[in-house]
């Protein structure tokens, strides 16, 4: 969906448009549904994103969008990031792992990927800190742009450019590893 | 194994990608436009925020606290409290005297001042004593009671003080016009005792009677005194029958002599006494009959 649509959307959220919320929801109810389902089971993750969702509803008067500074999905996330962790604090959990249902998920069909390479990419992601997990998790899954994680993240774009940079070096490496121990 | 980073993202998203038909429910949806609808109902009519109000409320506890500590210093100094803050204190609910009652006590203070003077400033006496007498009358009557006592008893002072002055013994009668027979006394002061019933006292022998325990009245039912008061000399002493200006003066010489009687004698005070003596014969000063056996207006 282009930006200026979104922008559109949101600002007819703004004046307490019924229909433009539901637009919002549908468009990125996928992904935040996604990246929750990466910390808490599916149940928690589907509450998590309703209550992303109200908290957005309630604060909506607050976002500015400014340019460079991640828009409204990078709000958004920001949002769904508070609500997982305070999911995951009221269950007990500490750091978080990927939940077996995503597992599932793979499609390896579409080519790009092998079912044996997909593996193995899990298997290197689970061994990264969880700083470096949830960055690129907000990359990959959210579908975020490296704007929009440094506005869910609170930090700068540029540092967050650079923290993937480490992050994915280090999941090469894990890789490479996890491919020399089932070699 | 990708070597570039955008290739290793993608291959990243192809292995945790979610699956792509997730959608709200309709229950998810519901609850959205609930939200929606409670959340905008609610937006319009917004509460104010505290940090919109932050300003005006320290501004009124800061207001609140300089004006308690500037009536707390007042209180305790001693120091008269201007008006303004007195007003702002008592809005506020800070127990200070009314406005008012504050102004009257500085009148009355003025007016004892102005009495305590020797010697007397008439002029300045008349216009306190006037000034005393516009701020009770706007006193409420709780306020009025906090001064009415001192009020009272300096205003008193004050109308002996502003009365005419007396004649001394021996010298000749004051100068009246001759009054027809019968004619009506001259009126006496607003403040003075009917005319015929205030036999007058000289300040001693006020201030003699009030030291001894006698019921104070200053212009009304003293008799103790000797005529020299305001109206008894000059108005009550002339009876409508006509007495002359000797028969008065010769009277008065004889009520002095009665009030130390009365002061002395009455026991029960001095007003009784004198009253015992001259009440009625002075009463009768208007009548110009002679009091109690002492040589009267002949």
């Amino acid at each position: 969906m282009a930006s200026d649509e979104t922008s559109e959307l949101v600002e007819r959220a703004r004046t307490g448009g019924r229909d433009a919320w539901e637009a919002l929801y549908r468009r990125v109810y996928p992904r935040l549904l996604a990246y929750a389902m990466r910390r808490v089971d599916a149940e928690a993750a589907r509450d998590a994103v309703s209550e992303t969702m109200t908290r957005a509803v309630a604060n909506i008067g607050r976002y500015r969008p400014v340019p460079g500074t991640g828009g409204f999905d990078g709000w958004l996330f920001g949002i769904c990031r508070h609500v997982v962790l305070d999911a995951q604090r009221a269950a007990g959990r500490r750091g978080y792992g990927p939940p077996p249902e995503t597992v599932s998920h793979v499609d390896p069909a579409e080519g790009l990927v092998s079912a044996e390479e997909a593996d193995a990419v899990r298997q290197a992601f689970a061994l990264l800190s969880d700083d470096d997990r949830e960055l690129l998790e907000l990359r990959v899954v959210a579908g975020l742009s490296a704007e929009e994680a440094a506005a869910a993240l609170g930090r700068r774009p540029g540092a967050v450019r650079m923290a993937q940079s480490r992050a994915l070096s280090r999941l090469r490496r894990f890789m490479a590893e996890v491919e020399g121990v089932s070699a | 194994m990708t070597t570039r980073d955008d290739e290793l993202l993608d291959v990243l998203a192809a292995s945790l990608a979610p699956a792509p038909e997730a959608e709200p429910t309709w229950a998810e949806v519901s609850q959205l436009h609930r939200v929606v609808d409670s959340g905008w109902s609610g937006r319009h009519a917004p509460r104010t925020p505290l940090w919109r109000i932050r300003r005006p409320l320290t501004a009124a506890v800061a207001g609140f606290v300089v004006l308690g500590s500037a009536s707390a210093a007042a209180a305790l100094s001693g120091a008269v409290m201007p008006e303004p803050v007195r007003v702002a204190a008592r809005a506020v609910g800070l127990p200070v005297e009314s406005p008012e009652l504050a102004g009257a006590r500085a009148a009355v203070a003025g007016l004892r001042e102005a009495l305590g003077h020797n010697p007397r400033d008439l002029a300045v006496i008349r216009v306190r004593a006037q000034d005393v007498r516009d701020r009770l009358t706007r006193l409420s009557a709780d306020d009025r009671s906090h001064l009415e006592d001192e009020a009272d008893f300096l205003l008193a002072d004050a109308d002996n003080a502003l009365a005419p002055p007396t004649a001394p013994l021996g010298s000749p009668p004051p100068q009246q016009s001759p009054a027809p027979s019968g004619a009506a006394p001259v009126a006496a002061p607003p403040s003075a005792a009917p005319a015929g019933d205030d036999h007058g006292e000289s300040e001693p022998a006020a201030e003699q009677n009030r030291g001894q325990g006698s019921d104070d009245h200053p212009s009304g039912d003293d008799h103790s005194g000797s005529s020299a008061a305001p109206t008894g000399s000059d108005s009550s002493g002339q009876g409508p029958s006509g007495s002359s200006g000797d028969g008065d003066h010769t009277a008065t010489t004889q009520h002095v002599d009665n009030s130390g009687q009365g002061s002395s004698d009455g026991g029960g005070g001095g007003s009784d006494g004198g009253s015992s003596h001259d009440g009625g014969s002075d009463g009768g000063g208007s009548s110009g009959s002679d009091g109690g056996g002492h040589s009267g207006p002949g």
